[in-house]
């Protein structure tokens, strides 16, 4: 397993004395070359494990592994591309400069890093802009940058959190593209995202989160055979287990 | 965080520890000698531009000015000539910049006359404070001291403690005194009193002993004035010397002059000292 | 080393190409016209004077540097989490404090240089218009050293500032107890020699004191201004010992950095 998530706890402080889980024991395993699309309602924890899983933030309880490497060691962070939800880049960088500084933390080499700068920045559309500096792009443009920088060094895993957000049908036509590709080079995606229809379309697996429990996960096409697809199982999956286990009524998952 | 970098650092730590503490203490050591600091502050400003310079900030700079005076003589103590010149040179900027500011006139007043001989200097400073702070009879007071004890000039001490009698609250034996400096009779009643008086408004140790050998030497004087006087009323001459007081049993004895010299009878039958 | 000067170097870019650094350098290049103009309203020592104003303003410009963009530069990548771009890559917290410390201390001591250069060479202009002030053992020496000093305090400064922003989630926060650690590192030492003359302070506030003095860096301890001006001789001894007070201090809070930084959660 690529991904390896086991029993993590993640509890934040509420007030003086009262705690709550983002992450409720959850444990979790995604295979070398999955697709996994991680789904929930706002809040439901899905930012969480994607910082655990890069170290930003340290698990209560629980581990995680990359690789079989703990996630608190740097290396783990080698394999990894992060396209964190709306990034934001030094501004006064070009596009150039911060990919070069994506590639050379990774090790790369300077020449081949050049040429993979290329490549990608024409993919996304964003030759024309390699030397002009961040501050000058529009956010659709900050995010294909982050999507670059995410993908700079060909990484084995790619951890993408909320990867569609502020991009217009275009950009989202590319994301999706780009995530195929990796699927046919064999890499992992693990993906966070409210838009059901990307998830459904991209996605050999799914977790469905919701108050830091997984509720669901399993395949996309045995979901697509049921009545309704994914969304419908989605609002059913949430709203039974706001009644049953927390005692709310919620309109709209 | 994985043993081996905990470790790496911790052994930082305790290295840079090590290392700033021997440092601490050496450069401590080494900067108490040092005294440079004095010359930046009392740089030679023409008074004018400083306060151009101070802007808004005029009472902090005086207040800073004023510190460092008082902080270079917490460390110092034997500066010399030159450096006594810097402390007057702070003093006068921050009396300059904030001629309120009773702090100033009275580290001034302790200071400058007794250590320094800066008797002008002190004066000036005391003379702005006192043009300043109508309601306060103290620098008046000093004023009017320093022109007696270390000036000698009776008459230029009665007209400034005559002055600082006049502000409202001022003690009323300010006019005493000054009435009585301005006579030559009962000089030295005045003197002592005004010396009594000095020594208790002095918390300095160090000036509360020179203004104890002045009063010791003033009463001594005013005793042999006394005795001189009694012997012009009794043979209608002056006697020739003080010596001669002692023959006619007029003292029992010539007491010592506690500044080390003998006193002693001038032409017009005064007694110095 | 690689990863940490990586970081640097995006650092160091991201800081000079800001307008602020470019208004700061101005604003200097302007002081040392001035300098040119007010030394000449001293009666005496108009060399000293020059030197004075010519070093303070490398001191001032650097303060400013550290306070407008420094503390924003490290701040903004929590604020803004910029921060993400670089800890999501194989970069150790640990390096991530150096890397950062790294760069911007390039960027104030290329800052310093240039202030470095307009102000020796406004005092090379004031010491050929009068050249009767100049005092006798001036030396270009020491001025340089008292340069690097100010870098040195500089750096002690900007290593505290990042202590404060690593440990604080609020950059106005950061700011002002950086700004209360330079005055109180300025002024520790005169207190302390004026309390050592008079008795009349309780044990309480002695012991205090102290702990002020070994908490907080003695920063007038790089102020060789005075020493630049007069062409003093200087104390090789001391001097060598002060840089060594400066760098102890330095790595130790850089260090406390790391250890508070590795703690920190950037969620």
């Amino acid at each position: 397993m690529i991904i390896q998530i086991d029993n993590l706890t993640k509890w934040y402080r509420k007030g003086r004395t009262s705690k709550v889980p983002a992450v409720d024991n959850l444990t979790l395993a995604i295979a070398k070359g999955e697709v996994f699309g991680f789904l929930g309602p706002n809040g439901a924890g899905k930012s969480t494990v994607i910082k655990i899983l890069l170290n930003f933030i340290r698990p209560s309880a629980g581990t995680a592994m990359i690789k079989g490497i703990p996630v608190q060691d740097p290396l783990a962070r080698g394999s990894i591309g992060y396209l964190p939800e709306n990034p934001y880049f030094y501004d006064h960088l070009t596009a150039e400069e911060i990919l070069m500084f994506g590639g050379r933390t990774a090790r790369m080499d300077r020449n081949l890093i050049g040429e993979r700068i290329d490549q990608l920045l024409a993919r996304l559309k964003l030759a024309h802009v390699k030397r002009q500096r961040i501050r000058t792009y529009s956010k659709g443009m900050v995010q294909r940058i982050g999507l670059a920088l995410a993908l700079i060094h060909d990484p084995e895993v790619c951890i993408l959190d909320e990867p569609m957000s502020g991009l217009d049908p275009l950009g989202r036509r590319l994301v999706a593209d780009l995530i195929l590709d990796m699927r046919r080079n064999g890499r992992t995606v693990f993906f966070s995202s409210h838009i059901l229809s990307d998830i459904e379309k991209l996605c050999d697996r799914v977790g469905i989160l919701n108050r830091g429990r997984l509720l669901y996960c399993g395949n996309t096409d045995t979901l697509q055979a049921g009545a309704g697809g994914l969304e419908k199982m989605f609002i059913q999956l949430v709203e039974q287990d706001e009644r049953e286990n927390h005692g709310a009524d919620l309109a709209i998952g | 965080m994985k043993h081996k970098e905990f470790y790496t650092l911790f052994s930082l730590f305790v290295f840079f520890l090590i290392l700033f503490g021997i440092a601490k203490i050496r450069v401590a050591d080494l900067r108490e000698e040092l005294n440079y600091r004095l010359r930046v502050s009392a740089a030679p400003l023409p008074p004018s531009i400083l306060k151009a310079l101070a802007g808004e900030f005029k009472g902090v700079v005086a207040d800073y000015l004023l510190l460092e005076a008082a902080s270079f003589l917490g460390g110092n103590l034997e500066p010399d000539e030159r450096e006594w010149g810097m402390v007057a040179h702070l003093l006068e900027q921050s009396s300059i910049l904030d001629p309120y500011f009773k702090q100033t006139y009275v580290i001034a007043q302790g200071i400058l006359p007794w250590h320094a001989e800066k008797y002008d200097e002190t004066i000036t400073i005391l003379e702005r404070s006192n043009r300043h702070r109508y309601w306060d009879w103290r620098p008046g007071f000093f004023i009017g001291f320093n022109h007696f004890y270390f000036y000698k000039d009776h008459s230029a001490a009665s007209a400034a403690l005559m002055e600082a009698s006049l502000v409202p609250g001022a003690p009323p034996t300010l006019a005493t005194w000054a009435s009585r400096l301005a006579s030559k009779v009962g000089q030295y009643q005045s003197a002592i009193d005004f010396l009594a008086g000095m020594y208790e408004s002095t918390e300095d140790e160090h000036q509360k002993r020179l203004l104890k050998k002045r009063m010791t030497a003033v009463q001594d004087a005013y005793r042999l004035q006394q005795a001189v006087d009694q012997f012009s009323d009794q043979f209608g001459r002056l006697p020739h010397s003080l010596d001669e007081l002692l023959d006619f049993g007029l003292i029992l004895e010539i007491p010592d002059n506690p500044y080390n010299r003998p006193y002693t009878l001038s032409d017009d039958g005064r007694v110095d000292f | 080393m690689g990863q940490i000067w990586l970081l640097a170097k995006i650092t160091f870019k991201e800081g000079v190409r800001n307008r602020i650094i470019i208004g700061i350098l101005f604003f200097a290049f302007l002081l040392s016209l001035l300098n040119l103009i007010f030394a000449q309203m001293f009666t005496y020592d108009l060399s000293k004077v020059s030197v004075d104003l010519g070093l303070s303003m490398v001191s001032i410009a650097g303060l400013a540097i550290i306070f407008f963009m420094g503390i924003n530069l490290l701040s903004r990548d929590f604020e803004k989490r910029t921060i993400y771009m670089v800890i999501s890559r194989p970069i150790a917290r640990w390096q991530y404090v150096l890397g950062k410390y790294l760069g911007l201390i390039l960027m104030i001591g290329v800052s310093v240089a240039i202030i470095g250069g307009f102000a020796a060479g406004s005092v090379k202009v004031i010491m050929h218009l009068a050249p009767a002030y100049v005092p006798p053992d001036y030396s270009w020496g020491i001025f340089g050293i008292s340069l690097l000093f100010s870098f040195l305090s500089l750096l002690t400064v900007t290593a505290l500032a990042q202590f404060f922003t690593s440990m604080m989630t609020s950059s106005y926060i950061a700011l002002l107890l950086t700004a209360c650690a330079y005055f109180i590192g300025q002024n520790v030492e005169i207190v302390r020699k004026m309390l050592s003359g008079s008795e009349d302070f309780s044990t309480f506030f002695r012991i205090f004191l102290e702990a002020v003095t070994w908490i907080f860096p003695n920063l007038s301890a790089f102020d060789l201004k005075t020493i630049a001006g007069y062409g003093l001789p200087l104390d090789t001894v001391s001097t060598i010992w002060s840089a060594l007070y400066g760098i102890g201090y330095i790595g130790l809070i850089l260090i406390l950095t790391v250890f508070v930084f590795q703690r920190r959660e950037v969620g």
